[in-house]
């Protein structure tokens, strides 16, 4: 090969490589740059989910201060899909195989979502997260439960409440109705990125609103005089404290 | 001789300026890394401190389970995965 062909392939070869690098870059620029909105707006249904957390519902209190109602934070670990038949489902089984969890499996979808273990120690919904992060089909679900007090003569004062048609827990009989707009607080927001697996990328976790609970009612009347009267709290309560 | 002496010198001082530009360029991006890095921690931090509120209030007045107030500290991000309803995917126009 003479000086001059060796001359004309190298600047061939960059002028290649230039057209290349130059095609490189104003890619990155469309992307980075010009189409970067649009990219983003894309991205957020896929990625970006919004969800949101209750708010405790306030506690009613007798004016000796027993607690007549209040909520308590419940956890199961609840199964939502089937394993699948691959890799992926196989794995998940022996994970719960190892955690002796399997034998509860349902055999059909129609029995989903289905409890796999029920009211969680703390330990166990932190171990449970950890093992099952990357499978969506097992999920730790809280709740929050409303204990009552247990005489009968005062919890029927208490009354009820039931969940409407937003899912919101409402009061549907006696002071859970009656002072249901103080008790009931507002939910929070929050925001989160989902990996490919569906499972939350904590580190991208916003707390967009926080939930705001439902303030406490303190009755008038001692637990006593609620037992031994049964008259009705309507007049004798005043409305308490408020709580967050 | 001279000449090639002088062109030498000055490839030289051609590769010693190149090298210190580098060396510039480097220490600024450093630096804006380092910067971009604080702030992501403190935007981190700050959004801990946010799931941290967040789960003491769902936990309070939750009489019985010192624990669970210990993992609400330690892991604020697993009570609220428990507690979330209605995911759904964000919209914005």
């Amino acid at each position: 090969m003479t000086s001059a062909e060796y001359k004309i392939r190298t600047v061939i070869i960059l002028t290649l490589l230039l057209f290349w690098a130059a095609g490189a870059a104003v890619k990155v620029y469309i992307y980075s740059v010009g189409d970067q909105e649009t990219l983003l707006k894309q991205s957020r249904p896929i990625a970006w989910r919004l969800a949101e957390i209750p708010a405790r519902r306030g506690r009613i209190l007798s004016r000796d201060g027993a607690v007549l109602a209040e909520d308590i934070y419940r956890c199961d670990l609840m199964l939502r899909s089937l394993p699948g038949k691959n890799r992926r489902g196989e794995n998940l089984l022996a994970k719960l195989k190892a955690n002796r969890i399997e034998a509860k499996l349902p055999e059909t979808s129609a029995e989903l979502p289905a409890v796999l273990r029920k009211d969680l120690t703390p330990e166990e919904i932190e171990k449970y997260t950890r093992i099952f992060r990357g499978y969506p089909e097992i999920r730790t679900a809280g709740r929050l439960e409303r204990k009552y007090t247990a005489d009968p003569a005062v919890r029927d004062l208490v009354g009820e409440i039931a969940r409407n048609n937003r899912q919101e827990r409402v009061g549907t009989s006696g002071l859970e109705q009656e002072y249901d707009l103080d008790l009931s607080g507002r939910s929070g927001q929050i925001r989160v990125m989902l990996d490919r697996n569906g499972s939350w990328i904590y580190e991208t976790l916003q707390v967009i609103r926080q939930p705001e609970n439902g303030r406490d009612v303190r009755l008038g009347k001692t637990l006593a005089e609620l037992k031994n009267n049964g008259e009705g709290p309507r007049n004798g309560n005043q409305r308490g404290m408020a709580g967050n | 001789m001279n000449d090639k002496n002088t062109k030498k010198q000055n490839s030289i001082r051609l590769l010693i300026g190149l090298i210190l530009a580098g060396t510039a360029v480097l220490l600024i991006g450093a630096g804006r890394l380092g910067d971009s890095m604080i702030t992501r921690q403190a935007e981190q931090e700050a959004a801990q401190a946010q799931w941290q509120t967040a789960a003491e209030r769902l936990l309070r007045n939750q009489g019985t389970g010192k624990d669970l107030q210990a993992l609400a500290k330690r892991h604020p991000e697993y009570l609220l995965q428990t507690m979330q309803t209605g995911m759904r995917p964000e919209r914005r126009d």
